[in-house]
């Protein structure tokens, strides 16, 4: 799969968040993706796109990123999906927890246009 | 005769735990006497202690009263803090992201003329400087996230100082000791009263949330408050 071909799944409760994952994502090259506000709606997103990479934010109401990456690596379709986590949260059992959860990698805000491209990359 | 015996044998055993018993309440008057000698001069202390911090701790309540009645106002400071830097935000976003667009369109329509070829153009510099004021309005979500912690922080401790006052004032008890507990907290009654009857109002504000700019966050807690830069992450990520 080229980079380019990604459809990206950006999950933050914060509309300004969101807009700035996708402009960014526009300008590193991938123009395809999705939103969600939260963990709930992402699950709702995934059943109605074929989405193969995932963005997603860790504070969020409803249900939170860590839930909801625990909840699609016990579901045998998602065991693989890559993704990317980026949050606020940076003390090291933040970064642990998210890791056993599945987190493919992990990314603390504020993030620079480069460093998303990065993690994107490694993760490919 | 065996009976009287008996009742002589009684009348000696009841006499003996008689004694026994009065034996026994000296011995417990005296070491309430000692323990009384012990504790005279720390009472003493104590009641010098409480005349000397009662006026302290009245204003001290007095304050605490106060700021409690204060918590919902300052809440909705916050709230409001949020909702100005989010309009504010998404003014600035919408702006960057028409400058974005205006620089392609721009370069779209200059990309054959040749004239131009030659000439420095600071569109890709106009841009790089575009998407950094994007990326620089990320600190919208990181302080709304502090903000929005603050003011859950702020709901909960003022729920648990009405909570005791509510305590107090629910007692059982005769109506005037209810007011002076009440008045040593440095809590006036008939404020108190008004304050009770807002409540319910108030804590529906507090947890309304179409008040609030942003729901409320579901947080996991953090036990351990090592900080990770991203340097490190990136070395346990390999």
């Amino acid at each position: 799969m080229s980079s380019q071909d990604l459809f990206i799944l950006v999950v933050d409760d914060s509309p300004t968040m969101r807009r700035i994952i996708k402009n960014t994502l526009e300008r590193i090259g991938h123009k395809h993706s999705v939103e969600a506000a939260n963990g709930k709606e992402a699950l709702e997103m995934l059943k109605l796109h074929d989405v193969n990479f995932i963005i997603t934010d860790w504070n969020m109401p409803e249900m939170n990123g860590l839930e909801f990456v625990t909840e699609i690596r016990s579901q045998a379709d998602y065991q693989d999906m890559p993704v990317l986590m980026i949050t606020t949260r940076g003390m090291k059992d933040d970064v642990l927890q998210a890791v056993q959860a599945g987190v493919s990698n992990y990314i603390v805000k504020p993030f620079t246009p480069e460093t998303l491209e990065q993690k994107i990359n490694k993760i490919l | 005769m065996g009976t009287k015996k008996k009742t002589t044998n009684d009348a000696e055993m009841i006499k003996k735990e008689d004694y026994n018993e009065i034996l026994s309440r000296i011995k417990h008057i005296k070491s309430l006497f000692a323990f009384g000698e012990g504790i005279l001069p720390f009472l003493e202390e104590l009641f010098v202690f409480l005349k000397e911090v009662t006026p302290l701790l009245n204003e001290v309540s007095s304050n605490i009263m106060n700021t409690t009645g204060m918590m919902p106002d300052a809440a909705f400071e916050l709230d409001s803090a949020v909702e100005e830097t989010s309009d504010a935000t998404y003014r600035i976003m919408e702006s960057v992201e028409q400058i974005l667009v205006l620089l392609d369109e721009y370069q779209e329509k200059t990309k054959d003329i040749k004239e131009l070829e030659n000439v420095d153009s600071p569109v890709d510099e106009i841009r790089a400087k575009s998407m950094a004021i994007m990326n620089a309005l990320q600190f919208h979500d990181i302080v709304s996230q502090k903000l929005v912690h603050v003011r859950k922080v702020l709901g909960e401790v003022q729920q648990r100082m009405l909570a005791l006052f509510t305590r107090v004032y629910d007692l059982d008890i005769d109506s005037d000791v209810k007011e002076n507990i009440l008045s040593t907290l440095g809590v006036n009654v008939d404020e108190f009263e008004r304050i009770m009857e807002t409540k319910i109002e108030q804590q529906n504000r507090l947890t309304d949330d179409s008040t609030g700019p942003r729901k409320e966050e579901k947080e996991t807690p953090t036990p351990s408050a090592a900080k990770f830069d991203q340097s490190d992450i990136d070395d346990l990520f390999g």
